[in-house]
C-alpha cells in the first residue's frame, strides 16, 4: 500500500488499536527484562553480587525468546498494517469515516481490487446490520450515504470502474432488501435513491460541455 | 452542447443494467427505474455509434430493448413492445449469424419473446408467426448438442408461441407442433436436472393437450393434460411455488370438468372440486381477488354439473354459494362481463335448485340473477349472451308459471323467448333457434290452458314445427322425439276445441314419430310416457271414429306403457296408466264383450287404487272410485243373474260412497253432485251409465328445455 493511504483518520484509528499496543507492550517488556538481567543493574548500585549461573541462563533464554518473537511480531504488525486488513477492521467496528478515506485513497491510487473487495465487505456488513435492525431505514440511510460518498468521489475522479463497483453494490443491496420474505421497502428505497443520485452525479461530472 | 464521454457512456450502460436489475425485484418505483434505464442506454448510444463501436452499439441496443420490454409490463404495452422489437431488430444488424452466432441466437430469442408478448395486444397471428421465425433462427445456433439448456428454453418458448397461434388458426396442426416443441424441451428439462423448467414445460404441455381435446380425441388428450398437470405438481408444491401450484390445480380442475362430460361424471367432477379447493388455498379473496373469483366460478360450474348426478340440492346450494363468492369480486362496475356471466350461471343454479326445493323462491332468485346479467348482456353489445340469458329467463318464467300467476308469467316467458329469437335465427344459430322455438311452443301450450286455447295452441304447433326444421330425426334424434311428443300434446289439446278427428290423427302421427326414437330398450321412461299419451290420443279418436279399433290400440299402448310403469318403480304413473286402461276397457265394453271388458276395467281401477289412497292422493282416489262405481253399475246392468246384479250394485254403491267421501274432502262440488245423482239412481235400483271424465289422466310430460 502506498504511503498516501495513511490518511489522518487511518493513522488515528491505528493509534487507537489496543491490540497493536498490547503486542508492542509485550515485546518491550520481554526485551527490557532480558536486557536488565544481562546487564545486572545491581552491580551499578554497588551491591556486588555474584552472578549465578541460573540467572544467566534465564536471561539468555529470555533474550533468545525475545529475538525469536521479533519475526512473527514484525510479520503480524505488517499484516495488520495492510489496507485490506484495516478496511475489514473498520467495517467490523462500523468506523465509516476512516473507511471512506481509505476507499477514496484506493480510488486515487487506482486500487480497484481493494476498492471492490472493501465495497463487497461493506455490503455484507450492511446486510448483517439490516438483518439485526429488521431493515431499519436509518441504518440503510447511513450505509447508503457511505456508498454514495465513495461514489461521488469516483465521479469527481472520473473513475468508471469505481462508479460501477459502487452502483453494483447498491443494486445488490436493493435486491437483498426486496428478497422475500424481507421486503424492506424503506431500506430498498434508500439504496435505490442512492443509485439514482450517483448516476445523476456522474452525469454532472462526466458530461462535458462542447463549445 | 453536451458531449458524452466514453467513460460516461460506459457508466450509463452499467447504470442502465443496474436500474433494470432493480426494476426486476422492486415493484414500487418500477416505472421510474425503467425510464432511467432507457435514458441511460440512450445516453450510452449517444457515444457508442454503429459506425465506430458496432459491438457496444449492438449491446446497448439489446439492453435498451430489454428495458423497453420490461417497461411494457408497466405502461403502454403495445408502444413499448414495438420499440423493443425495433431495438432487437437493429442489434441484429451487427449480431449476425456468421459474425456473432451466440449473440445472434440470444438476440433472436429475445426478439421472439417480444413478438410473443406483442401478439397479446395486436396482430396476434402475424406477431406469433414472427416469434416462431425468431425462435427458429435462434435454434440454428442453439442446438441440442452445443447449447442444451438454451435449446430447451427456446423449444419451450416455441411451444408457447404455437399454443397461442393455435387459438387463431390451424388449431390442431399448431397444437401438434406445440406438443412436439415441449417434447424437445424434455430432452434436456428433466425432473431431476431442471425441476422448475420441467414443471413450466409440463404446464405448457398440459395446456396444449387440454386445447387439443377440444378438436380431437377428447378423452385421451384430457387424460394427457391431467398427467402433465400431475407432473408439474411434483415441483409446484403448495409451499415452494404457491402461485404456480394454484394455477396448475386450476388447470387440473378444468381438465377434470372437461373429462366429466365424457364419462364418470361424478368421479371427475369430484376430482375437479378437490383441485379447485386446492387452488383456493392460495387464491384467497384478499391476496388474489381476481383468481379467487375465477376459481370460485369454476367451482360453481363443477358443483352445478355434479348436481345432475348426485345430491342435487346440496350441490346446487354449493354452486350458488360459489357463484356468490365470485360475485364479491366480479362486481358490475369492476368486471361487467364476468359479472354478467356469473349472474347467468347463478341464475341457472337457482333454477336447478327450484326443481328440488322452494320453487317459487328460487325461481324468483333466478329471475333476479338473469335480470342482473342482462344489465351487461344487452342486445347491442353482447347479442349471443343476450339471447342465451333471455332464453334462460324465459325458462325461469315458464317454471314460475307452474306455481303462481300462470298467465302473467307465461306472457313474460313468451316475451323472453321472443327476445332470444331476435338473435337466435334459423340461419345463424339453428340449434339454439330450435331449442328456443321448442321452449316457446311449451309456453304457448301452457298459456292455452288459461286463455285463447285455440289461438295459443296454434302458435305452439307453429313453434314446435319451427323447432323440427332443425331437430330432424337423423341429426338430433332425441330432441326430435321430444319435440314430436310436445307437438303431439299440442295437437291433442287442439283436438279438444276444433277438428277433433284431424287433430287427433296428427297427434297419433306425432307420437308415432317420437316412438321411432323413444324405444323401450333405449329410452324406457320416455317410451312409457309417449305410449301412455298415444293411448290417450287413440281413446279420444275412438270417440269420433272406429271406436273398437282405436280403443284396442289405446289398450295396446297402455299395455306398452305399463311394461315400464310398474307398481314398484313408478307407482304414480302406474296408477294413472291403469286408470286410463280402465277407462279404455270401459269404453270398449260398450262395443263388445261387455262383461269381460268391464271386468278388466274394474281390475285396472283396482290396480290404480293400490297407489291412489285417500290419504295420499284424495283426488285420484275419488276419480278412480267414481269410474269404478260406474263400471260396476254397468256390470250390474249387464249381469244375467240377480245375485251378480246385486253384488255389482252393492260394490258400485260402496265405490261411489268412497268417491263421495273423497270429493267431499277435496271440495269438488261439481263432481260431488254427480256422485249424489248416481247414488240416488242406485237407491232407486236403477243404475245408469253416464259418460265420465278421468280426473287422474296424466298428460304427456313436456321434455325439459335442452
Amino acid at each position: 500500500m502506498a504511503a498516501g493511504s495513511y490518511t489522518p483518520n487511518v493513522i488515528e484509528q491505528r493509534i487507537r488499536d489496543p491490540w497493536l499496543w498490547f503486542a508492542v507492550a509485550i515485546y518491550v517488556v520481554a526485551v527490557g527484562w532480558s536486557l536488565a538481567l544481562l546487564a545486572n543493574p545491581a552491580q551499578w548500585l554497588n551491591h556486588a553480587q555474584t552472578r549465578q549461573a541460573d540467572v544467566v541462563d534465564t536471561a539468555l533464554v529470555l533474550a533468545g525468546a525475545a529475538l525469536l518473537y521479533i519475526f512473527p511480531f514484525v510479520l503480524a504488525t505488517l499484516k495488520r498494517l495492510r489496507p485490506s486488513y484495516m478496511a475489514k477492521w473498520f467495517i467490523r467496528r462500523d468506523e465509516y469515516r476512516p473507511l471512506d478515506e481509505l476507499m477514496r485513497r484506493s480510488i486515487n491510487d487506482g486500487m480497484m481490487t481493494l476498492l471492490s473487495g472493501t465495497l463487497g465487505r461493506l455490503a455484507e456488513r450492511a446486510q448483517a446490520r439490516l438483518e439485526e435492525s429488521a431493515g431499519a431505514e436509518g441504518v440503510a440511510e447511513e450505509l447508503a450515504g457511505v456508498f454514495l460518498s465513495v461514489g461521488r468521489h469516483a465521479c469527481q475522479r472520473g473513475s468508471p470502474d469505481a462508479i460501477e463497483a459502487v452502483m453494483n453494490n447498491l443494486t445488490s443491496l436493493v435486491e437483498y432488501c426486496n428478497e422475500p420474505p424481507r421486503l424492506w421497502r424503506g431500506a430498498a428505497d434508500e439504496f435505490n435513491d442512492a443509485a439514482k443520485e450517483l448516476y445523476g452525479y456522474a452525469g454532472e461530472w462526466m458530461v462535458k460541455e462542447e463549445p | 452542447m453536451k458531449r458524452v464521454s466514453a467513460d460516461f457512456a460506459r457508466v450509463s450502460l452499467v447504470a442502465g443494467d443496474n436500474f433494470c436489475r432493480i426494476a426486476e425485484v422492486k415493484a414500487y418505483g418500477r416505472e421510474e427505474n425503467l425510464r432511467l434505464a432507457v435514458q441511460a442506454y440512450e445516453t450510452a448510444l449517444g457515444f457508442f455509434r454503429l459506425e465506430k463501436f458496432p459491438r457496444q452499439w449492438a449491446r446497448a441496443k439489446v439492453s435498451l430493448a430489454t428495458a423497453y420490454g420490461m417497461l411494457s409490463e408497466v405502461r403502454d404495452k403495445e408502444e413499448n413492445l414495438g420499440k423493443a422489437v425495433g431495438s432487437y431488430g437493429e442489434a441484429l444488424k451487427v449480431r449476425t449469424l456468421v459474425g456473432f452466432p451466440v449473440d445472434y441466437a440470444m438476440t433472436q430469442t429475445n426478439l421472439g419473446n417480444a413478438y410473443l408478448r406483442l401478439s397479446e395486444v395486436r396482430g396476434t397471428e402475424g406477431n406469433l408467426g414472427k416469434a416462431i421465425g425468431a425462435y427458429g433462427e435462434a435454434l440454428k445456433v442453439y442446438t441440442l448438442s452445443d447449447f442444451p439448456v438454451e435449446y430447451a428454453a427456446t423449444q419451450n418458448n416455441l411451444g408457447v408461441a404455437y399454443l397461442g397461434l393455435s387459438e387463431v388458426r390451424d388449431k390442431e396442426e399448431n397444437l401438434g407442433k406445440a406438443i412436439v416443441a415441449c417434447g424437445e424441451s424434455f430432452k434436456v428439462y428433466s425432473l431431476a436436472g431442471f425441476p422448475v423448467d420441467y414443471a413450466m414445460t409440463q404446464t405448457n404441455l398440459g395446456n396444449a393437450y387440454a386445447r387439443l381435446s377440444e378438436v380431437r380425441d377428447k378423452e385421451a388428450n384430457l387424460g394427457k393434460a391431467i398427467v402433465a398437470c400431475g407432473e408439474a405438481l411434483k415441483v409446484y408444491t403448495l409451499t415452494a411455488f404457491p402461485v404456480q401450484y394454484a394455477a396448475t390445480q386450476t388447470n387440473l380442475g378444468n381438465a377434470y370438468v372437461g373429462l366429466s362430460v365424457l364419462g364418470d361424471k361424478e368421479e371427475n367432477l369430484g376430482k375437479a372440486i378437490v383441485a379447485y379447493g386446492e387452488a383456493l388455498k392460495v387464491h384467497s379473496l384478499d391476496a388474489f381477488p381476481v383468481d379467487y373469483a375465477t376459481t370460485q366460478s369454476n367451482l360453481g360450474v363443477a358443483y352445478l354439473g355434479l348436481s345432475d348426478v348426485r345430491d342435487k340440492e346440496a350441490n346446487l346450494a354449493k354452486a350458488t354459494g360459489a357463484y356468490g363468492e365470485a360475485l364479491k369480486v366480479r362486481t358490475l362496475d369492476a368486471f361487467p362481463v364476468d359479472y354478467a356471466a356469473t349472474q347467468n350461471n347463478l341464475g341457472n343454479a337457482h333454477a336447478g335448485l327450484a326443481e328440488v326445493r322452494d320453487k317459487e323462491e328460487n325461481l324468483g332468485k333466478a329471475i333476479v340473477a338473469y335480470g342482473e346479467a342482462l344489465k351487461v348482456h344487452t342486445l347491442a353489445a353482447f347479442p349471443v349472451d343476450y339471447a342465451m340469458t333471455e332464453n334462460n329467463l324465459g325458462n325461469a318464467y315458464l317454471g314460475l308459471s307452474e306455481v303462481r300467476d300462470k298467465e302473467a308469467n307465461l306472457g313474460k316467458a313468451i316475451g323472453a323467448y321472443g327476445e332470444a329469437l331476435k338473435v337466435y335465427t334459423l340461419s345463424a344459430f339453428p340449434v339454439q333457434y330450435a331449442m328456443t322455438q321448442n321452449n316457446l311452443g311449451t309456453a304457448y301450450r301452457g298459456l292455452a290452458e288459461v286463455r285463447e286455447k285455440e289461438e295459443n295452441l296454434g302458435k305452439a304447433i307453429a313453434a314446435h314445427g319451427e323447432a323440427l326444421k332443425v331437430y330432424t330425426l337423423s341429426a338430433f334424434p332425441v330432441r326430435y322425439a321430444m319435440t314430436e311428443n310436445n307437438l303431439g300434446n299440442a295437437y291433442r289439446g287442439l283436438a279438444e276445441v276444433r277438428d277433433k278427428e284431424e287433430n287427433l290423427g296428427k297427434t297419433v302421427g306425432a307420437y308415432g314419430e317420437a316412438l321411432k326414437v323413444y324405444t323401450l330398450a333405449a329410452f324406457p321412461v320416455d317410451y312409457a310416457m309417449t305410449e301412455n299419451n298415444l293411448g290417450n290420443a287413440y281413446r279420444g279418436l275412438a270417440e269420433v271414429r272406429d271406436k273398437e279399433e282405436n280403443l284396442g290400440k289405446a289398450i295396446g299402448a297402455y299395455g306398452e306403457a305399463l311394461k315400464v310403469y310398474t307398481l314398484a318403480a313408478f307407482p304414480v304413473q302406474y296408477a294413472g296408466t291403469q286408470t286410463n286402461l280402465g277407462n279404455a276397457y270401459r269404453g270398449l265394453s260398450g262395443v263388445r264383450d261387455k262383461e269381460e271388458n268391464l271386468g278388466k276395467a274394474i281390475g285396472a281401477y283396482g290396480e290404480a287404487l293400490k297407489v291412489y289412497t285417500l290419504a295420499a292422493y284424495p283426488e285420484g282416489y275419488a276419480g278412480v272410485n267414481f269410474n269404478l262405481g260406474i263400471a260396476l253399475l254397468s256390470l250390474a246392468e249387464a249381469a244375467s243373474s240377480a245375485e251378480a246384479k246385486a253384488d255389482a250394485s252393492h260394490r258400485a254403491q260402496a265405490a261411489l260412497e268412497e268417491s263421495r267421501r273423497a270429493f267431499e274432502q277435496s271440495g269438488s262440488i261439481e263432481w260431488l253432485s254427480r256422485v249424489d245423482e248416481l247414488l240416488k239412481g242406485l237407491a232407486a235400483a236403477g243404475a245408469e251409465e253416464r259418460p265420465t271424465d278421468s280426473p287422474a289422466d296424466p298428460q304427456g310430460e313436456t321434455g325439459p328445455p335442452p
